[in-house]
């Protein structure tokens, strides 16, 4: 593939993923907006410079989640992240602010938080972020039936907490 | 679906700000141009760089290739490099400001033609025959030049020494040049024929000089079995009763052995005699190991020489005459370095089946006559 189709497949796929990417850093950094879009295009950046690289056969989504998942691992290693349950009740008010939740939705997003990380990174990259069992088990490092059943114990989990119907 | 998953399918989605996306896009912007111009300048920088390469190639070449060209042994006449080997030479030469000093030059020259003549006989074609003809007659120059700066030299010693080098280079010489005769036979082109002939027949009589050498290498004339009058046909019309007169003096070697000399002087009463004649003598070739082909060979070549020689004086070129003349003594005196024996003979040697009872004494008067003739058409060819 000549250069400039190359670059032009690029700016597609970032048309594409960038407000899928800055979902994802948006409900991991405490739904702050400018640390979202700080971390967006510090990934979207890193993708840029290794695109000559990337293998075009690839899946792009795959990728660039990767990247995003290592920049964000990264992001905590210097910043710290411990959200203690103090803070779940200051991040579901950012949550409320910043994306238009229901009230229902809000009940869900502050039950998640109180989740232990696996769960919680299962359920949000299934639900938010819409990818498979296969995507999340390879982005995690896991295997795909362990996603399955972590899957199963998180929404049984959820519902419990929650008291909803089946 | 479940209800709790409908929940959690409903949960809002971010998007990226407007201006987030526009400064991406202008970093993605930036990156590319810088990419490019750094490729571009990778590509000025070779541009800058090509003239600086390029001198130095040439500077490189102009050092090392002279050097190459000089020392090396492969490049002899015809190679590509040989004028500036040339060239050097005589630069080094112009630098000998003593008899001593260019007699060591000449004959460091000359040595090293002997060596490009070598490496020339190697190769079989028309132009590297010519290129080795051309190379020994420089060799051979080389080697007189030294030899005239012997006259010179004042200091007693370095004569001495500098008379005794240019012997043994001679002796060297004489070898190399048998060796090559030996080895290209009559094949080789009349030039490169002539060349070593000449070459030969020069060392041999310096040799003689050096040594008191005192045999006489005879001379040669053959006629074939044609019916034109020789160069010598005015000794035709002197013998009286004859058709046709063909005379032949041949040499025949013992491979190995000092040549010997065996007139045969031919008379013939008809054109069939004079073929008998010269059958019989390649007979006699024949069964000291020439093949008949390098017979004919030989003749060939001298009857040619001879036909030259003819045609020039007809045409009023003396000097030419005179030097295909030469040739042809040169060749006719070293033939035996030039014939293929096939076996080493060791009997005796052939002798004339003509009578004895002919007529001897005009014989030897006509082989008087034309020793003079030759003499005489020498004189005139040098007066011009």
């Amino acid at each position: 593939m000549g250069d400039k189709k190359k670059e032009k497949l690029f700016i597609s796929n970032y048309n594409q993923y960038k407000n899928k990417i800055y979902t994802y850093f948006l409900y991991r950094v405490n739904f702050n907006e400018a640390l979202a879009e700080d971390l967006t295009s510090e990934a979207f950046l890193k993708a840029y410079k290794s695109w000559e690289s990337f293998d075009c056969e690839r899946s792009f989504q795959s990728w660039i989640y990767a990247i995003s998942h290592n920049h964000l691992l990264n992001h905590y290693r210097t910043v710290g992240r411990e959200v203690s349950t103090e803070e779940t009740n200051d991040i579901a008010t950012e949550f409320k602010n910043n994306l238009e939740a229901s009230i229902e939705l809000e009940r869900i997003i502050t039950e998640i938080y109180k989740m232990d990380n696996y769960c919680r990174e299962v359920l949000l990259l299934r639900f938010v972020d819409g990818l498979e069992n296969k995507e999340i088990a390879d982005l995690l490092a896991k295997d795909e039936s362990a996603v399955r059943t972590q899957m199963s114990r998180a929404l049984a989990s959820l519902r419990d907490k929650l008291n909803l119907n089946l | 679906m479940t209800n709790i998953e409908d929940q959690l399918n409903k949960l809002p989605k971010g998007r990226l700000g407007l201006k987030a996306d526009w400064r991406l896009r202008f970093v993605f912007l930036r990156l590319r141009w810088q990419k490019r111009f750094t490729e571009y300048s990778s590509l000025l920088v070779i541009k800058k760089m090509a003239p600086v390469v390029i001198v130095a190639a040439l500077l490189l070449s102009l050092v090392y290739l002279p050097y190459y060209a000089y020392a090396s042994e492969g490049v002899v006449k015809g190679n590509i490099l040989y004028p500036i080997k040339q060239s050097i030479e005589k630069i080094e030469l112009s630098l000998a400001d003593t008899p001593a000093k260019k007699i060591e030059v000449y004959t460091k020259l000359a040595e090293r033609r002997l060596a490009e003549a070598e490496k020339l006989s190697e190769k079989d074609s028309k132009t590297a025959n010519d290129n080795l003809a051309s190379t020994i007659d420089n060799m051979a120059v080389l080697t007189v030049e030294a030899r005239a700066e012997i006259e010179n030299e004042l200091n007693l010693e370095k004569k001495e020494w500098a008379i005794n080098k240019i012997a043994q280079i001679k002796e060297r010489q004489l070898e190399k040049m048998e060796k090559i005769a030996n080895r290209f036979g009559l094949q080789a082109s009349d030039n490169l024929l002539d060349s070593l002939a000449l070459n030969i027949d020069d060392l041999k009589k310096d040799k003689q000089e050096k040594n008191d050498f005192t045999r006489i290498l005879s001379e040669v004339r053959v006629s074939t079995t044609t019916k034109d009058y020789r160069l010598f046909s005015q000794i035709k019309t002197e013998i009286s009763g004859l058709a046709t007169v063909s005379t032949s003096t041949v040499i025949i070697a013992k491979p190995g052995s000092a040549s010997i000399k065996i007139d045969q002087t031919i008379i013939a009463e008809s054109w069939d005699n004079a073929n008998d004649q010269i059958a019989a003598l390649k007979e006699s070739l024949l069964a000291q190991g020439v093949s008949e082909n390098e017979f004919n060979n030989l003749f060939n070549k001298l009857d040619d020489r001879l036909n030259k020689a003819q045609d020039s004086i007809n045409s009023g070129n003396f000097m030419q005459a005179d030097g295909l003349i030469k040739s042809t003594e040169a060749l006719s005196n070293n033939a035996k370095h030039f014939l293929k024996f096939n076996n080493k003979a060791t009997g005796n040697i052939w002798q004339a089946t003509s009578s004895p009872n002919q007529a001897t004494s005009s014989i030897n008067n006509w082989r008087n006559e034309i020793e003079k003739r030759i003499k005489d058409m020498r004189g005139r060819s040098n007066n011009r």
